[in-house]
């Protein structure tokens, strides 16, 4: 019963406000109405101009996911494997963490351009730490035991890393994959809206320089499904790589 | 390890941690090759600090130990060691975790299948080569870790209280699973544990440290009973209880030591 009531009452109160929303009489120069919305995207469907945009935002997150885990998994794995390094280079990478990454996004306009890399660069800034962290968390956390255990089966420095650093890293890693795609989507998103040609934010930040209300809520609306959509597949592929791992809870 | 009488010998071994801590002070025993010692002692005696000098994974503060009448520098790569603690990697298969030393020392993937195989049923693991370790039992995971070291063939075999977290009656299973193999291999068994019932069942001497720190051996016991030995036939006879009396009355003193 109760399993039926939950998704009946979640629906119910998105209907309620939807409906408070088109009915209730707000402004729609500030707010527009959500069958405005709806019409918007489907206008932006039909023509066709959305998926160039949607494209673009996509790459510059799918770039900037795959450089900044890369390098926060190399940085990581060396900090936390070789201690001279971690102690050396720790504080500055704490500090870097404790900067507002927004502030650096007009740096990487000039920098970079208009173009992709501005945004790959801005979201790479968010990614990185993420994966950092995590990775250097992973290596200094595998158990003692673990490590003696294969290094009297023999294993080399680098074969402790493969089998035993590396995969125990990697569930840090995976298991803070949604923050990392979340990030790397938000500094595409910003990225654009900052200045850019081209991309979801771009849609966003012209609608709202026509004072198009609509073209704002569209656009979010389109990026919300987009998010759950790939959050989503996240998940799939979480569950089969971490299969190894018992059910929490 | 042919002609040589001793696999492993401690000469004065002592042990002094970065914080001044004495574990150990003045060690000597010797292990002859094939036979199987055990280390016992009250909890906290630095025993196994003893194995893992041994191991060469902590290198003495004085002193030398000697494998095969060598002088050990780094670590022992004659050795196989058995931890107390569970060591197996979550994110390989039980296959893959026997495996794991074939793997690391560049066994082709075929070989290793099929050693790993073969393993898997001599420690009774047929059905769960596909399992992740968080699926077995404490004891399948024991045996798991058992074939993982044996399937290397090391010539020494470094135990520190394996079976100390399992309960009872698997413990007994261990026990005669560990002699089953254990028997006609010729293996150097170095054996570390608290319960003094095991380290009679299993040995054929038995060391007994006294309570840390700077914990020394306080005697050392050679256990006469016949071979091959059944775990559970071998507690009742009268020279079990004979043996595990006089080296009850020298531990009793350093267990009460170790609580004051």
């Amino acid at each position: 019963m109760r399993r039926l009531l939950i998704p009946l009452v979640q629906i119910g109160l998105v209907l309620a406000v939807l409906a408070n929303w088109e009915f209730g009489g707000y402004d729609e120069f500030f707010f527009s109405k959500p069958s405005s919305v709806l019409g918007r995207i489907e206008q932006w469907l039909a023509d066709g101009t959305m998926w160039a945009d949607l494209g673009v935002t996509l790459t510059e997150a799918g770039l900037a996911l795959l450089i900044g885990t890369a390098a926060g998994l190399v940085v990581g794995l060396a900090l936390g494997r070789v201690k001279f390094l971690g102690a050396v280079f720790s504080p500055f990478i704490k500090a870097l963490n404790a900067l507002p990454r927004v502030v650096l996004a007009p740096l990487f306009l000039l920098w970079f351009g208009l173009g992709v890399w501005s945004k790959v660069a801005f979201g790479v800034t968010l990614v990185f730490f993420v994966v950092f962290l995590n990775t250097y968390q992973g290596v200094r956390q595998v158990r003692r035991a673990l490590v003696d255990n294969a290094r009297m089966l023999g294993a080399t420095e680098t074969q402790l890393v493969r089998h035993v650093m590396l995969p125990s890293a990697l569930s840090w890693i995976f298991a803070s994959l949604h923050l990392s795609v979340g990030f790397a989507l938000v500094g595409a998103v910003v990225g654009e809206y900052l200045g850019a040609a081209a991309g979801m934010g771009y849609l966003i930040s012209q609608a709202q320089g026509t004072l198009d209300t609509t073209g704002v809520f569209a656009g979010i609306a389109v990026l919300t499904v987009v998010v759950l959509l790939v959050d989503f597949g996240v998940g799939l592929v979480e569950r089969e790589l971490l299969r190894w791992k018992p059910e929490e809870q | 390890m042919d002609g040589v009488r001793d696999a492993i010998a401690l000469e004065s071994v002592t042990v002094t941690f970065g914080g001044g801590y004495t574990a150990v002070a003045d060690i000597t025993f010797a292990v002859p090759a094939g036979s199987f010692v055990s280390v016992v002692g009250p909890t906290g005696c630095g025993k196994s600090t003893v194995l893992n000098c041994v191991a060469g994974l902590c290198a003495p503060t004085t002193g030398q130990v000697l494998v095969a009448d060598r002088p050990l520098r780094g670590l022992n790569r004659a050795a196989g060691y058995l931890f107390q603690q569970d060591t197996l990697l979550p994110w390989k298969s039980v296959q893959d975790n026997i495996a794991l030393g074939l793997q690391i020392n560049g066994v082709g993937q075929k070989e290793r299948a099929r050693l790993s195989t073969e393993w898997a049923a001599r420690v009774g693991l047929e059905g769960f080569t596909n399992s992740y370790p968080h699926e077995l039992s404490g004891g399948m995971r024991k045996r798991t870790a058992l074939a993982q070291v044996w399937i290397t063939e090391p010539d020494i075999l470094l135990m520190d209280e394996p079976f100390g977290a399992l309960d009872v009656q698997t413990r007994q299973i261990m026990h005669s699973e560990l002699l089953r193999l254990w028997t006609g291999s010729g293996k150097t068994v170095l054996f570390v544990t608290h319960d003094l019932d095991e380290a009679v069942t299993l040995s054929d001497e038995v060391i007994v440290l006294s309570a840390g720190p700077a914990s020394h051996v306080l005697g050392r016991y050679p256990v006469g009973l016949p071979r091959p030995r059944d775990p559970i036939d071998t507690r009742m006879s009268t020279e079990y209880g004979e043996i595990y009396q006089s080296i009850w009355s020298a531990l009793r003193a350093e267990v009460l030591r170790g609580y004051a």
